[in-house]
């Protein structure tokens, strides 16, 4: 049961993921212009992916310390 | 020279290293103590993803199209969180079925089908060589740049390497040595792997190190070198998708590494094959995106500070990463970083020729061999012997295809252009890999022609324009289409114009592919074969407990042809401690003629594991008669086999129910058991206490009746005592009543505000008499503030009443004090009942409230009262949800204490 819920999230993450990734969400920061010192599509890639890590790590490990309940 | 000596050295202590790596694993193997049995280890082992292309290539890449290379690597973080849902049911699948290579996975699915085998090995070959040959490239590219002189000379052409042919046969004798220690290719190559990941972490220290240097040692921080790229008109540019990068590159590359993190051959090879435990795809789906983030985060900066420091001096940026440290005079971080390049390239090689020359035996080499020889058995592991050695040449065998290449082809393309067109080549099995294990109907024929056109439109839109430009074809055929059609040109096929070359191929490619694989799949019928292992496959997670056991083959086999079968590929004595485990595990005898049905397909498995399914069918059918199942016969062993797993689920689930109940039960009976026990204690003592009073008022009364002489006096002394035992016997029975009351629950509480120092006062002076009785002095110190508490006024005066009676019984007459007062907290009321009498010993404050303690108790001089008033006290004070208990030392008097809940 546990491992289906999981499936859910993982897979409607993905297309989450594939929707912030990509055209048009990724033309908000396709400019010539930097932000704190760094190119604002860079940073934009770079936090959403940040991001991304934290959000599967909770959702791949993140019931493991509540072991079939 | 001397420079070129120390490369060559340093590259060949690594490999020695390597193969310190890989030993040290199989030995901690051996011990029972494996390293790769762990999920960081596992999620590090796939970055065998991150090749030289990475290391070297996108550094190039981002110089000319800036954030472009990124989508190479975001295409795996999306495609991390399907690893749970897509990559663990293929793993699940190979598992049961011991599939070791993809060209197996499809074949298998669609009926142990051998053509299909064979053209997705072919496939991979064509596909990936060029691929491996890329790396080599690297490898003696990146040796010439260290052994260069730093001005000039850095072109990749000049030292033709023979260091690459070096390091080509160390490479090749290292995957010989660890990739086929053993017959059975679907065992880990436990070494491997270790080796694999340490390859991984090397690379990656490596590269942010270099990353490092140039951020902060040549500039001062990312700040630093961003501001001064966006002075620089060219680079400015980079700081956005470039024209040469629209919105439809970008989506194309994403989606098309999305597939290639999981269809190329090294990471099918590491991800599913060398998957030692499910569980550790739980790691792999958030630190392979982290190793991902890791290893491309320096990128850019390398990218613009390469270009600010030596764009101007004809360096290829494809270089820069290397360049830069050797330029500025970082001597050991230049043979470092070459290192992790060098890291990057070996890694890769190794997986993916372990992967393709597994294939190639598998499907070409050993098939071949065996119609060779018509198969006639020649001894005890003579074929075992031939299978190795066909692997061991399979290994040459691609290792010298990809120098060639290397050296006849590849030096005409960028690192980057061969990479992506190898990506489109293994994207061509997502459709029949994917529609397999999701969709039923998917048939043999539709995967055949999906990945046949696939790979037609893959090789007309990708090689040949490539082939074109090196001069191997007719450039014609690109400017002006095959056969001068105009419609048929590679790089705009019908005249699709607007995307750059590698999406145009993928797209094209996949069009037809999925149209062609779903059309025929809906329009062909298939084989029960087929059906049956859809089925398995699209159910794998129903099917995946009984299918060692599950059997689609019916037939006569003789068990001593099946043994010498088994025995060619594995040894008289292997053949024979497997079958007999295996038959000992299903309860199979052996003593019959006739092989079991379930061992016939269980060797068929086995063999599969080591020489392919499509020769292991071949193999298998070859010493037995099989008789052709009809599809009613396969609906039907599916269907049992899928209810008894659901009967033996449904009867888990009752037992577990079953057994709850049973040990519910037991507590219930324990629990009557107890309280009867207590019924029948409590029962003998009030007969025992009512028997006391009554005694005395018959003897008292007989006495009367006998002597009626009695002088009038006298008869009212005993008259008197009548009386009041049987006052003490009707309180007794009140108390008895009442107690049973409260214990029973039919006692309702009347709960109303009521003043305690009122009920205070009551009972005291109601009291009064007694205690003066005994010249017992009682106190009482209640504040002046008025004590409001919801309760019953009744019951707490019998409290009340209870408690102070018990101390004027229990404090000597003439010097007894007694106290009572109130104290309050935030949330509790407490009234506190002391006196100076005797104490209770501190075992026995616990014990003073249980029914007739007294009576129970005879050590004590004398018993007063019934024994019930205490019990009655805490059942009252429990009813009101307060607490009650005694403090007391012996000889120091007591103090009991009961609280009420505040408001």
């Amino acid at each position: 049961m546990q491992s289906k819920l999981k499936q859910q999230k993982l897979t409607l993450f993905s297309v989450l993921l594939l929707v912030l990734f990509t055209f048009p969400f990724i033309s908000v920061a396709n400019r010539v212009a930097m932000f704190a010192g760094i190119p604002v599509l860079f940073l934009y890639i770079l936090i959403v992916w940040i991001i991304t890590i934290i959000v599967l790590y909770r959702i791949a490990e993140g019931r493991q310390k509540k072991p079939d309940e | 020279m001397s420079n070129n000596i120390v490369a060559i050295l340093s590259a060949l202590f690594y490999l020695g290293i390597l193969f310190g790596v890989a030993y040290y694993a199989e030995y901690r193997l051996k011990k029972g103590r494996s390293i790769i049995n762990n999920g960081y280890v596992y999620a590090l082992s796939l970055g065998v993803y991150c090749t030289a292309w990475t290391y070297y290539g996108s550094v190039g890449q981002a110089s000319t199209k800036g954030i472009e290379f990124l989508a190479v690597y975001i295409g795996p973080t999306i495609m991390a969180a399907l690893f749970w849902p897509l990559l663990r049911k293929i793993i699940r699948i190979c598992k049961t079925q011991r599939i070791n290579s993809i060209a197996d996975l499809i074949s298998i699915r669609y009926g142990k089908n051998f053509s299909l085998a064979v053209v997705v090995t072919i496939l991979c070959m064509v596909g990936i060589i060029p691929y491996i040959a890329l790396q080599l490239k690297a490898i003696s590219g990146s040796m010439n740049i260290l052994t260069a002189t730093a001005e000039g000379g850095m072109g990749l052409n000049n030292i033709l390497g023979d260091n690459a042919l070096y390091i080509s046969a160390v490479l090749a004798f290292f995957i010989i040595l660890f990739g086929t220690r053993s017959i059975d290719a679907s065992e880990k190559h436990e070494g491997l792997v270790a080796a694999i990941a340490f390859e991984s972490i090397i690379k990656l220290v490596a590269f942010v190190a270099v990353g490092l240097f140039v951020t902060f040692g040549l500039f001062n921080g990312f700040g630093d070198i961003f501001s001064k790229a966006a002075e620089n008109d060219t680079l400015k540019k980079l700081f956005q998708f470039s024209k040469d990068t629209p919105y439809t590159t970008w989506t194309g590359l994403i989606l098309l590494s999305m597939l290639a993190i999981v269809f190329l051959p090294r990471q099918f090879q590491i991800a599913v094959v060398e998957n030692v435990k499910e569980n550790h795809l739980k790691k792999a789906i958030w630190v392979f995106p982290l190793y991902l983030l890791l290893i491309t985060f320096f990128v850019l900066p390398i990218a613009f500070g390469g270009s600010l420091l030596m764009g101007k001096s004809g360096v290829s940026a494809d270089t820069y990463v290397l360049a830069l440290p050797m330029h500025y005079g970082a001597g050991f971080l230049s043979f470092f970083t070459f290192i992790g390049g060098f890291s990057a390239a070996t890694s890769m090689i190794i997986v993916e020729t372990i992967a393709i020359s597994t294939m190639m035996s598998n499907n070409i080499a050993t098939p071949l061999l065996l119609a060779a020889q018509k198969f006639k058995p020649k001894g005890d592991g003579q074929l075992t012997r031939s299978i190795l050695n066909i692997r061991r040449f399979s290994i040459l065998l691609i290792i010298a295809l990809a120098f060639l290449y290397d050296k006849l082809v590849a030096q005409h393309f960028t690192l980057v252009s061969i990479g992506m067109v190898s990506f489109a080549a293994v994207a061509q099995f997502a459709p029949a890999v994917i529609g397999g294990i999701y969709w039923k109907n998917a048939s043999q024929k539709g995967a055949m022609a999906g990945i046949s056109i696939g790979f037609v439109t893959w090789f007309f839109t990708a090689v040949i324009p490539s082939m074109a430009s090196t001069g191997i074809v007719d450039i014609g055929i690109v400017n002006n289409g095959l056969f001068g059609i105009e419609w048929l040109k590679p790089l705009s096929l019908f005249g699709m114009e607007g995307m750059d070359s590698v999406t145009h191929c993928f797209f094209w490619s996949m069009l037809f592919n999925i149209t062609a694989f779903v059309v025929v799949s809906l329009n062909s019928k298939k084989s029960e074969q087929e059906m049956y292992q859809a089925e398995i496959f699209v159910d794998i997670f129903r099917y995946s407990a009984a299918t060692e056991t599950n059997v689609m083959w019916k037939g006569t086999a003789h068990l001593t042809e099946l043994n010498s079968l088994l025995a060619n590929f594995l040894g008289h004595e292997r053949a024979e401690k497997i079958i007999m485990t295996y038959a000992r595990r299903n309860n199979i005898s052996l003593e019959q003629k006739e092989a079991d049905p379930r061992l016939v397909t269980f060797a068929e498995k086995i063999l599969a594991g080591v020489i392919g399914s499509a020769s292991a069918n071949i193999m298998v059918s070859s010493v037995t008669k099989a008789e052709k199942l009809k599809i009613d016969e396969v609906i039907h062993i599916l269907r049992e086999s899928q209810q008894m797993i659901e009967l033996n689920k449904e009867l888990k689930k009752k037992s577990a129910e079953l057994q709850k109940a049973t040990q519910q039960l037991t507590i219930a009976n324990e629990q009557l058991k107890e309280m009867d026990m207590l019924k029948d204690e409590f029962l003998y003592t009030v007969t025992h206490e009512l028997r006391t009073p009554i005694t005395s008022i018959r003897a008292m009364s007989e006495i009367v009746h006998d002597n009626t002489d009695m002088p009038e006096e006298q008869r009212q002394v005993f008259l008197g005592n009548v009386i009041k035992e049987t006052e003490r016997l009707s309180h007794l029975i009140t108390q008895v009543l009442n107690l049973e009351r409260y214990e029973s629950g039919r006692q309702q509480l009347n709960l109303n505000p009521v003043l305690l120092n009122v009920l205070i006062k009551d009972s005291i002076h109601s009291l009064q008499p007694l205690a003066d009785e005994k010249k017992i002095v009682i106190q009482e110190q209640i504040p002046d503030s008025m004590f409001l508490v919801r309760c019953d006024a009744d019951l707490l005066q019998q409290v009340l009443n209870n408690l102070l009676s018990n101390a004027i019984k229990f404090v000597d007459a003439g010097t007894g004090k007694i106290k009572i007062s109130v104290h309050s907290s935030d949330d509790e009321l407490q009234v506190w009942v002391e006196d100076n009498g005797h104490g209770i010993q501190p075992e026995l404050q616990e014990l003073v409230f249980d029914k007739f303690f007294q009576a129970k108790n005879q050590t004590l001089k004398k018993p007063h009262g019934s024994g019930l008033g205490l019990a009655i006290c805490k059942k009252i004070i429990d009813m009101h949800q307060g607490r009650i208990w005694v403090e007391s030392a012996e000889g120091k008097g007591s103090r009991f204490i009961f609280t009420l809940p505040n408001g």
